[in-house]
């Protein structure tokens, strides 16, 4: 992850231009990746918030739609509505760390120059 | 239940305020420009705002508002928990790197970033101050409430204290200062409810007759035959007598019976349960009742209000009737067998009943309603969710409406969306949000433990549901009812403060420095925003005391509506779709805006709560209460086609800039 190959056609330019010296250039390549990065990150972002819209729209629905569901012990003791909803919750916390974990910068040494 | 000023809770509150406050002016030296006032300089570290997240969203309505009502009616509050917090999804998936990319101070520059208009800042200026001031109410009508018990002072006096205590807190150092209070705030109030949750944990359950006050609810098994000798012997009991029903009391819901003691001449209300095979014995359980007189006094269950002698205060509630294989206690219980034994147990839940006996004469009748916890732990028992057991499918509608304006609210609140302004960049916006979701998240998970362990704690007072979460702390250990009572002053001083900061950078930065076109130095920006904040503030103070008598909790959730129908679909869209025009934007907002407030001003909530109407006389105009599933599409809808109408228009106009 976070390596140029992911960026997919636009990968290679940005590698053969990372070596070139002059300073303009160079801000402008910050540009082209950070806008790869944005785009990049708002697409792992739709995703993400996609399978967590399912799985709530899930949740709502059944609880309107078929509420006698819920008192269902499955596991341990556990009914549906306790289980789905600690499930919501923990399952919140865990796809925010997923979605910090895939958009985490590359360390690049030339982030830390000074800009013009 | 009368509460004792509690000393240990005065010392913990008096030191927060104090050591909140001097951190507030020490770091005013810091906060001079707009930037340091409205934004904390970026400076804010991610995990700090993170936590400041957590401190900022986890209101009075979060604390006090979700553990008591799992306490009184079982896992429905915990559907607000999950809502609250699947709204964080949206925050962080779809608006946080933008929000923190496209603005400056105010959700407003995001929003205006594309097309600098007047007309944006001053749409979405009102819409920040319509929403915070929806937020505000209920907050300070909640500060009122918690002082009268813990402090021992009015209503009014515990509204103008925190209002005060805020408006300082604000005005010496804005955005700075608000962020600490915020994050010493989150910090506490997890840790305590950690100490709180392995307290009740390790407590587990036992089988009652009554509260921790000693006193056991008598409950009578009787035939008809029994009601009608007089031999002075009911079920169990000798030396009373059934009293023919009162004036008032014959056009009940449910049935009960008045027994006067021979000796002591006093009078017990029981409740009647009848027997589900005809002809078996019925069961009486034992009622309390809260009568309030014409004169403004009040009898407690037949007597004057207070605990000297010949009077009366309300018994505290809250225990289990049965554990499951006829045990009497479990000592302590793992975090899931906490579930898996209350499913199978028996809880003394209690319901009530208003019934005018007279002009202006109203008693409530507090009666037990034992449920099986497998009902306890299901969602529909409240009045909000019994929705979701209705055939009506308006009713299924108004629940499906809650929950998405839950969901799309947190990503519209403006007194969240500014603490991305706080931050150095996108990735701390990101990463503050991931900590604020997991400590929010966590947070939420206790609030069913809290709630759970309050409903059976024994410890509760039937006329005051905000109390749980305190009073359970109460029951535990006097030094954590003290912490608790303080976190729960905290919570307020928090979120209002963070309020009133996005009130004051809407009038400051977006309606008078950019709507009006005011022109100001940036200090003059920064003491127009102080002075805003002690007017947003006496505002806030005045209606907090003008809504004491008010219901007003219910005011959170509209707040949600509003935001996610006014802002969410241009925050949304600007993102998404490039074809956004201004023009679509101020009227998307402007329709958002005056839909749900109007829908929610003409729905059954508002004509019962608000103008007090009886719903059988004068039903509601619209046909639910939840405004957001129709209002919300609604504002994308009209983006959509104003922006559409006006491409040309809005594509010459780019052209001439």
């Amino acid at each position: 992850m976070g390596s140029e190959q992911e960026y997919g056609l636009g990968a290679d330019a940005l590698l053969l231009a990372k070596n070139d010296e002059r300073y303009e250039f160079r801000t402008d390549l910050d540009t082209i990746e950070s806008s790869f990065m944005q785009s990049r990150n708002s697409r792992i972002g739709l995703i993400l918030f996609t399978i967590y819209l399912i799985v709530y729209g899930g949740f709502v629905f059944l609880n309107a739609f078929a509420p006698d569901q819920m008192e269902a012990t499955p596991i341990a003791g556990l009914n549906i509505a306790v289980l789905y909803g600690f499930g919501l919750i923990i399952g919140a916390i865990l796809l925010s760390g997923l979605y910090g974990f895939l958009c985490r910068e590359k360390s690049s040494p030339r982030s830390k120059e000074p800009r013009a | 239940m009368i509460h004792e000023l509690s000393w240990k809770a005065v010392i913990f509150f008096s030191v927060f305020v104090g050591f909140t406050l001097g951190l507030s002016f020490w770091l005013g030296r810091k906060a001079k420009s707009s930037e340091g006032f409205f934004a904390a300089h970026g400076q804010i570290p991610w995990f700090v705002n993170g936590i400041a997240f957590a401190g900022d969203y986890l209101s009075a309505a979060s604390f006090l508002g979700i553990c008591g009502m799992i306490a009184f009616y079982g896992y429905d509050g915990f559907l607000y928990s999950i809502g609250y917090l699947a709204g964080w999804i949206v925050a962080l998936f779809v608006i946080a790197e933008p929000m923190k990319r496209l603005g400056r101070f105010t959700f407003a520059d995001a929003l205006d970033s594309k097309f600098n208009s007047p007309g944006i800042k001053l749409a979405a200026g009102i819409s920040t101050l319509a929403v915070s001031i929806f937020y505000l109410i209920p907050q300070m009508v909640g500060a009122g409430v918690l002082v009268q018990p813990l402090l021992a002072l009015p209503h009014w006096a515990g509204v103008v204290l925190v209002g005060t205590v805020v408006i300082l807190i604000v005005v010496t150092a804005g955005m700075v200062s608000t962020t600490w209070v915020q994050f010493l705030k989150g910090t506490l109030l997890v840790f305590f409810s950690v100490i709180l949750t392995w307290m009740i944990l390790q407590k587990g359950f036992k089988v009652e007759n009554g509260g921790n006050d000693g006193y056991e609810f008598r409950s009578l098994t009787v035939t008809d035959d029994d009601l009608t000798n007089d031999d002075g012997s009911l079920g169990g009991l000798s030396n009373v007598d059934v009293l023919p029903t009162p004036k008032g009391w014959d056009k009940t819901k449910q049935s009960y019976v008045h027994l006067r003691d021979r000796e002591t001449k006093r009078t017990t209300v029981f409740h009647v349960v009848q027997p589900a095979v005809e002809g078996d014995p019925m069961t009486m359980t034992e009622a309390q009742t809260v009568t309030k007189l014409a004169d403004g006094g009040r009898l407690i269950n037949g007597l004057p209000k207070g605990t000297g002698p010949n009077q009366a205060v309300l018994h505290p509630i809250g225990f289990l009737k049965s554990l499951p294989g006829g045990k009497t206690e479990t000592g302590p219980v793992s975090p899931v067998e906490f579930f898996s034994i209350l499913q199978q147990s028996e809880v003394v839940l209690w319901r009530n009943e208003k019934i005018l006996l007279a002009d202006k004469v109203e008693t409530t009748v507090y009666y037990q309603k034992i449920t099986p916890g497998s009902q306890v732990l299901r969602p529909g028992e409240n009045p909000i969710f019994k929705g979701i057991r209705s055939e009506k499918f308006s009713d299924k509608i108004n629940f499906l409406s809650l929950m998405l304006a839950l969901f799309c609210g947190t990503a519209s609140l403006p007194h969240i969306l500014i603490r991305y302004y706080t931050v150095k960049d996108e990735s701390s916006a990101r990463r503050s949000t991931i900590v604020g979701i997991a400590s929010i998240g966590f947070f939420y998970v206790l609030t069913l433990y809290l709630g759970l362990g309050a409903m059976t704690s024994g410890a509760l007072d039937l006329s005051d549901d905000n109390m749980a979460a305190p009073l359970l702390a109460k029951s535990m250990n006097t030094w954590l009812f003290a912490a608790i009572s303080a976190i729960a002053f905290t919570t307020v001083l928090g979120t209002v403060s963070g309020l009133i900061l996005a009130s004051a950078g809407a009038v400051a930065h977006d309606l008078l420095g950019s709507a009006f076109g005011v022109r100001m130095k940036d200090d003059e920006k920064v003491r127009v925003a102080k002075m805003s904040s002690v007017v947003v503030g006496a505002i806030a103070i005045v209606l907090g005391i003008l809504f004491k008598d008010m219901n007003v909790s219910f005011l959170v959730g509209w707040a949600f509506s509003v935001a996610a129908s006014a802002n969410l679909p241009s925050l949304v869209m600007i993102l998404f779709w490039p074809r956004v025009t201004r023009q679509g934007i101020i009227t998307a907002i402007v329709v958002g805006m005056v839909s749900s407030l109007g829908w929610i001003l003409l729905s059954a909530e508002a004509f019962e709560k608000v103008y007090g109407l009886d719903l059988l006389k004068t039903p509601a105009i619209v046909p639910f209460s939840q405004p957001g599933i129709v209002t919300i599409p609604l504002g994308f809808l009209t983006l959509v086609a104003v922006s559409l109408m006006t491409q040309r228009r809005e594509k010459s106009r780019m052209d001439a800039n």
